[in-house]
């Protein structure tokens, strides 16, 4: 069952799932994955041809100006297709990112790069050992006669290897010794002092961690670090909308897969679907299915704490009961490299805590029910 | 979700209205959870009434405000949340319904006023001791006799039907043959000579199932619905908007307030049970459900408003509806802990408490039993399973 989708709508999922029936081959994947970095230059143009890099950018900056919950249709169409490219991590959260930045050359510069795929941008979300959460950067700047010098480190993100630059915060050296606001930084990728150091996780993309020694940076931004913060927050909540999307239209692969196999596989002389605890338990992953597309759509017109937190929670959890579930109705078959459902079980268990797990989502959401004592 | 302005002013209406109208027993016999008694429910009925506000989902003819269906879910979720009673359902969205939809003129005429008035309290006499879901093992006969039927045989699990002043009922008209073309869909005068009701105490302490003993009753011809024979079709034609109702959206916020109302004001272990871990997860995830649930109802209806016709697909939200109110019952129970063990007959049904009298806890002294009650959801109606049936065989395929 679908939305109800306007006819531009229906246009980009048509598109994106003829695209994604087209290239989403299990070849076509592992040439991505076994990339150095995730993201052949050659695949990235193929995408910003489509035109879908241009979704989040204003039209002032040669973007299409379109809408949250485009790009989420889209995404559940790449997520079909188990796209390897980071799409989210650069053309969501990095894109959404810039553009919440003061307008300027710079950022005109490079939101029409991104929007031509001339340029990719990644954000380094997270710090060493808090990959999931959201905290305040150890990073620090310091100025000097050329510019200002990062020196840090940042935890693993999808997307940062391969970009052309990071958008990083750190915080600001005022003196010697003494830390005041933070900014938000342009990295150049062959910044001197800039390593990456990449993985190819189990689900085919990429995730890089950042050291930083003296990197020369340009600041985009200046202010608390609280602020820098909820933008930077604000991006990553509209990519979590996003890579829900994404979820339950691998999700819903898997689970199409598994509909046909049992349909067709016979054990005691009759199929397999005969059985009416098979039966239930398929029902049970389509409905979680339907209800998490159906609460996308939703949160994605507008993205609330509330909503984000309370999308991914649901995300988690059936992502990890699809995932089991379709294993196990397949059998030894599913545990195999070679049949197809493979794959989509490894995205579909990466994905349940990628962008931050359930507890903390859960955590989050209950401190909006029993910390705020004034909403009664 | 930020609502359309209109729909937000309509939803301040509702509420105001609520606030200001409900009684103030009634208001507080829901917030406890007990059970309200004929009286209190026929009282609001007639103050929803006074205002229009009982039957709006209806036909305009018989009372209906021709509101959208989004303003028909924030009624129900402003009545849920502002402490009013759950209505009956089989009343007001079943039989009402089907009679302007089947019924004779001449039903409807006596029938459809009197019940938007307020003043008439039905119940469904569809199950039998050995006929649940599987209505084709319908025993309940109805023999004609010149201008009556003559109708003997038993029902049970008959909610409310010590309250009910009619009963309608499926009966079996013709041996045999399938029960699209066996049964037939009869109202009965629940003062009609040979009716015994045999109230059913529930593990909860409350009666709201009855046993309705019908030894040759006789039943003037007028009173059949729809053609002889043909009455599962008229059964189960439940109308769109019902079906989107079994998501229950209010019902489930109204137990998402109480959960958060034992975890801001009730203490264990020297702790408000809100700051403990594990009610926190627990709470996080029912809410999550629920926001989820009510994106899904919300596409249901989206679709339905775009003219595309709702298919065997709404299953699900009775599905899963009725299974996210027993998880919050489930929550509350285990957020009180001991606090929830007593079992007060009096007060469940709203006569005080025993003991000393003194007031209990509002919450705690119902969770219980109010916990067992909500085991029903998800096996009157259409079970779960037969709603995973249905979505197997006429949406998967299987």
């Amino acid at each position: 069952m679908s939305n109800v989708l306007q006819q531009e709508q229906q246009m980009i999922a048509d598109s994106a799932r003829r695209w994604a029936t087209q290239t989403g081959t299990t070849a076509q994947r592992e040439q991505s994955a076994a990339h150095a970095h995730g993201c052949p230059p050659e695949r990235w143009s193929e995408i910003a041809a489509m035109g879908w890099l241009a979704f989040s950018i204003p039209a002032e900056d040669e973007g299409l100006g379109g809408s949250l919950r485009d790009q989420c249709l889209l995404a559940q169409e790449l997520g079909r297709a188990l796209l390897i490219e980071p799409f989210i991590a650069s053309a969501v959260i990095a894109s959404d990112l810039l553009v919440q930045c003061p307008p300027g050359a710079l950022r005109s510069e490079w939101l029409t790069a991104m929007a031509q795929g001339e340029r990719r941008l990644a954000l380094a979300l997270w710090e060493p050992q808090y990959e999931g959460m959201l905290s305040a950067p150890h990073a620090q700047a310091r100025p000097s006669e050329h510019g200002w010098l990062l020196d840090g480190a940042k935890g693993q993100s999808p997307g940062l290897s391969g970009a052309d630059a990071l958008l990083v915060l750190a915080q600001l050296q005022t003196q010697p010794g003494q830390y005041g606001q933070c900014g938000l930084f342009l990295v150049s990728a062959d910044a001197p002092g800039l390593r990456l150091c990449d993985e190819r996780l189990y689900d085919g993309r990429h995730a890089a961690s950042a050291s930083m020694e003296s990197a020369p940076a340009t600041l985009l931004l200046a202010a608390d670090a609280q602020r820098l913060l909820a933008m930077v927050q604000r991006a990553l909540d509209r990519g979590i909308v996003a890579h829900c999307a994404e979820t339950a239209g691998a999700a819903s692969v898997a689970l199409e897969t598994t509909l046909d196999y049992v349909k067709t596989r016979k054990q005691f002389g009759r199929s397999i679907s005969s059985n009416q605890v098979v039966q239930h338990r398929l029902v049970d992953l389509f409905v979680e299915i339907e209800e998490l597309k159906a609460f996308w759509w939703l949160a994605a017109s507008e993205p609330t704490a509330r909503h984000v937190s309370a999308l991914m929670i649901r995300c988690a959890d059936v992502a990890r009961h699809v995932w089991e579930e379709t294993l196990q109705l397949h059998g030894a078959i599913g545990m195999t490299e070679e049949y197809q459902l493979g794959e989509y079980l490894r995205r579909l268990a990466l994905a349940a805590s990628l962008y931050g797990s359930a507890a903390l989502h859960q955590e989050r959401l209950a401190a909006m029910a029993f910390n705020d004592h004034t909403q009664d | 979700m930020t609502e359309i302005p209109e729909l937000s002013a309509f939803r301040q209406r509702i509420r105001q209205f609520v606030r200001e109208r409900l009684p103030e027993d009634i208001r507080r016999a829901s917030l406890r959870g007990q059970q309200h008694s004929r009286e209190q429910m026929v009282r609001w009925h007639r103050i929803l009434s006074a205002d229009q506000l009982l039957v709006p989902h209806w036909d305009r003819p018989w009372g209906g405000q021709g509101w959208s269906v989004q303003q028909q879910m924030v009624f129900d979720e402003e009545m849920a949340l502002g402490h009013a009673p759950e209505l009956n359902s089989v009343t007001f969205d079943m039989l009402g319904p089907v009679l302007i939809h089947y019924g004779t003129e001449k039903q409807k005429q006596r029938f459809l006023p009197a019940i938007a008035a307020g003043d008439q309290w039905w119940c469904q006499g569809y199950s039998e001791p050995n006929a649940g879901s599987d209505l084709a093992s319908l025993a309940t006969q109805a023999r004609r006799e010149g201008e009556h039927y003559v109708v003997t045989g038993s029902k049970i699990w008959t909610s409310y039907a010590q309250y009910a002043d009619w009963m309608f009922c499926l009966v079996r008209t013709a041996q045999g043959g399938k029960p699209q073309e066996s049964i037939s869909f009869l109202l009965i005068d629940m003062k009609s000579p040979g009716i015994t009701v045999r109230p059913i105490v529930g593990i909860h302490g409350w009666v709201v199932f009855n046993e309705v003993f019908l030894d040759h009753v006789r039943v003037p011809a007028g009173l059949l619905v729809g053609e002889e024979n043909k009455g599962w079709t008229v059964a189960k034609s439940l109308l769109e908007f019902e079906r989107l109702k079994l998501a229950r959206i209010g019902e489930n916020k109204r137990r998402m307030a109480r959960a958060r109302e034992v975890g801001r004001t009730h203490m264990r272990m020297g702790k408000l049970v809100g700051e403990q871990p594990w009610f926190r997860e627990r709470f996080a995830d029912l809410e999550s459900r629920l926001l989820a649930l009510e994106a899904n109802a919300a596409r249901f209806i989206e679709r339905q408003q775009a003219g595309e016709l709702i298919g065997a697909e709404v299953s699900m939200l009775k599905m899963r509806g009725s299974r996210l109110i027993q998880l919050w019952e489930e929550l509350i129970v285990d957020g009180l802990g001991a606090q929830a063990f007593a079992l007060d007959r009096a007060w469940l049904c709203g006569e005080g408490s025993s003991g000393d009298g003194a007031p209990r806890d509002d919450i705690a002294a119902t969770a219980s039993s109010r916990r067992f009650l909500a085991r029903g959801y998800t096996i009157a109606g259409g079970s779960s399973e037969i709603q995973h049936n249905i979505l197997a065989k006429q949406v998967l395929g299987l």
